[in-house]
């Protein structure tokens, strides 16, 4: 009778470390990919920006590895297969502008002179002593309390930013837009736009985002120079881009925006959620640079390395 | 009795062990690409679109493997089969079905051997009013009683500019001009030949300077508003084209026009090209140049063109601007008088 007892106990309690089983099991016209054994969960939870698919009571659950095999465990090994890949791009609105007096990277914040244009969920974008040298940062908004607003993170370069604005060219702008839009031009101005880029993305491996000008920027057959030097310097007749942030590529210089090739400006070799960096197109001319209404459509591309 | 347990304990570590062997291995990323009928993936106008899904296998697809193609957001429309539809993958036969709004099943009939290439196509309904960036993943699952390999991947199909930002600028036009002294040191309207006498020839010179962003140049024309004269009927006989003056010989005209040598944008962004002088547009025989040219006309000439922005130097400047002298000489019987026209400069850019 102890001996039964015993062997019944050492069952059961191989069963209690085994609670999650994997089957692929099928029939005429169905198929179950994977099942767990577990104590529930529920696939379409969801809130405004985001949905929410969950197991509760699974053990040992991860990615484990030896030489020639991965080990997925757990049921929802089975839902991260789903690949998914998105790109959201806002470009700075010159007409939704404000001046800022105070920026914080550590909470996350600015306070601007007037909220009133901008709402939660806007893209904006904070700027510095607006010119070619301009420091900026960029986020989403999560909340605005008077005149303070939350972003859910700073990317760009928010450590370099003034916790007091030094005033004068200090400016927040919406950044739902998608057109970069310089503006009049006059010899001896500093034109500046920003835009940016917000990657999400469950490739293991990362992505990598690319830009591409379907001409140089152009009136007629009239072009203006691309910046060649690292530099775009007020009164030459130059134009490039500057990309700021953790993931941008090229940072510290200002590049062309090729038109027969690409030019990657962000990557990460990892997934990604909410990745962004900002691009500041780069304007100057000079006193003959040839009158016209000058346009470029600029392309950007990302690619998921699963 | 120790019989039956070791049974039960060999059971139970064979349970154990099934469970672990049945988890699924082999799944791997692939690189996915899309395009479309014109061999695109962001010129797409939305409204019904061919895409065409390619991959390439990581592993061995047996028979009955089914490949998912997702598209988000989901299409305005259920998706179908393409006007040619797919029936293969890489060569091995196989054909859509359960199709929905958002995804479509692919399902093979033969086995697809590693590492091979293959492609699907699907029609989509897309938006055709809002820029929207769709993506479009694979889920190839191979399934036997030994293991499951999946594959995955993604990529994006971009519809009306989705991922399209336009920058402009506006350089607003600009043309300048103004009629300056021989050393280009301030503006002046006179040109004074001086009292005239049978022992010499006088002249006098100017220069015009003339800047411009107009993106082809701009023409600058000379217009007399009479021959030279002295009020009533005496004029001053015009000297012949391409002649010196002579002292003693009566004639009046332009002695030269020399065109600025430098200040033209050329092909390379650089400012160091010439004006072009041209032939008078009155008569095919005048030449503007470094000779002379009778000026016994009333109606407008070109003198100088550019095809291009013009830049000239900041003052003073004598390779930037064009320099124009006027010469008379006087013979016996040459009327007494006070000889006088006014010359007319236009400018006009080609913007």
């Amino acid at each position: 009778m102890n001996i039964w007892k015993r062997n019944w106990s050492i069952y059961v309690t191989l069963m209690v470390l085994v609670p999650s089983t994997v089957f692929a099991m099928s029939s005429t016209n169905y198929a179950i990919e994977w099942d767990s054994i577990n104590s529930g969960g529920e696939d379409s939870s969801s809130s405004t920006n985001y949905q929410l698919r969950d197991t509760v009571g699974e053990h040992g659950t991860g990615i484990s590895s030896s030489e020639n095999y991965t080990l997925g465990a757990g049921y929802r090994q089975g839902d991260s297969q789903d690949p998914f890949l998105s790109i959201a791009i806002g470009t700075q609105e010159n007409s939704v502008q404000t001046t800022w007096t105070n920026f914080s990277n550590s909470t996350s914040s600015v306070t601007v002179a007037s909220a009133g244009s901008f709402s939660t969920s806007d893209y904006i974008g904070v700027i510095e002593n607006r010119g070619f040298g301009q420091l900026v940062a960029v986020g989403k908004i999560s909340g605005i309390n008077g005149n303070v607003i939350s972003v859910d993170d700073w990317e760009g370069e928010p450590a370099s930013l003034s916790a007091v604005a030094s005033g004068g060219d200090d400016y927040v702008y919406r950044m739902n837009g998608n057109a970069a839009q310089l503006g009049v031009q006059t010899v001896s101005t500093e034109s500046t736009s920003m835009t940016l880029t917000d990657i999400a993305t469950n490739a293991n491996n990362g992505y990598t985002v690319s830009v591409q000008g379907d001409t140089d920027l152009s009136y007629s057959s009239v072009s203006i120079t691309n910046v060649s030097d690292g530099t775009v310097s007020v009164d030459a007749e130059e134009y490039g881009i500057e990309t700021v942030g953790t993931l941008g590529v090229g940072t510290g210089s200002d590049l062309d925006i090729p038109t027969s090739t690409t030019r990657t400006i962000q990557n990460s070799s990892t997934y990604a959620s909410e990745d962004r960096v900002a691009v500041i197109y780069k304007l100057s001319v000079d006193a003959v640079t040839p009158a016209g209404d000058y346009t470029q459509t600029v392309l950007y591309r990302v690619t998921g390395n699963f | 009795m120790k019989q039956q347990l070791v049974i039960r304990a060999l059971i139970t570590v064979a349970a154990f062990f099934i469970a672990l062997a049945l988890i699924p291995v082999g799944a791997s990323g692939v690189t996915v690409t899309v395009s479309d009928g014109s061999g695109t993936t962001d010129a797409g106008s939305g409204g019904s679109t061919e895409i065409t899904t390619s991959f390439t296998s990581s592993g061995l697809y047996v028979t009955g493997t089914q490949m998912t193609l997702t598209v988000s957001p989901a299409s305005t429309s259920t998706l179908t089969d393409c006007s040619t539809a797919s029936t293969d993958f890489g060569g091995s036969a196989g054909s859509f079905g359960s199709f929905t709004t958002s995804t479509a099943v692919f399902t093979l009939t033969e086995n697809v051997a590693t590492s091979t290439s293959g492609s699907l196509c699907l029609t989509y309904g897309l938006t055709t009013t809002t820029a929207t960036n769709y993506s479009i993943s694979v889920l190839a699952t191979s399934s036997t009683s030994e293991y499951t390999a999946t594959d995955f991947g993604a990529a994006l199909y971009y519809v009306l500019g989705g991922n399209e930002v336009t920058v402009s600028a506006q350089v607003p036009a600009s043309l300048s001009f103004s009629i300056r002294n021989s050393a280009d040191t301030a503006n002046t309207n006179v040109c004074a030949l001086g009292t005239l006498s049978l022992s010499q020839v006088n002249f006098c010179d100017y220069r015009l300077r003339i800047a411009t962003n107009a993106a082809n140049g701009f023409t600058t024309t000379l217009q007399p508003d009479a021959i030279f004269n002295a009020g009533g009927s005496a004029t001053m006989t015009a000297i012949t084209n391409d002649t010196a003056f002579a002292t003693g010989t009566e004639a009046y005209g332009i002695a030269f026009l020399v065109g600025a040598t430098s200040g033209g944008r050329s092909g390379v962004g650089a400012f160091d090209q010439p004006v072009t002088e041209a032939g008078s547009s009155v008569d095919a025989s005048l030449t503007f140049d470094a000779d002379s040219t009778p000026l016994d006309f009333t109606t407008a000439t070109t003198v100088i063109s550019y095809t291009a922005p013009f830049n000239a130097a900041s003052a003073p400047s004598l390779i930037t601007t064009s320099r124009v002298m006027h010469g008379a000489a006087i013979g016996a019987g040459t009327p007494t008088g006070d000889y006088s026209h006014t010359i007319t400069y236009r400018v006009t850019g080609s913007f």
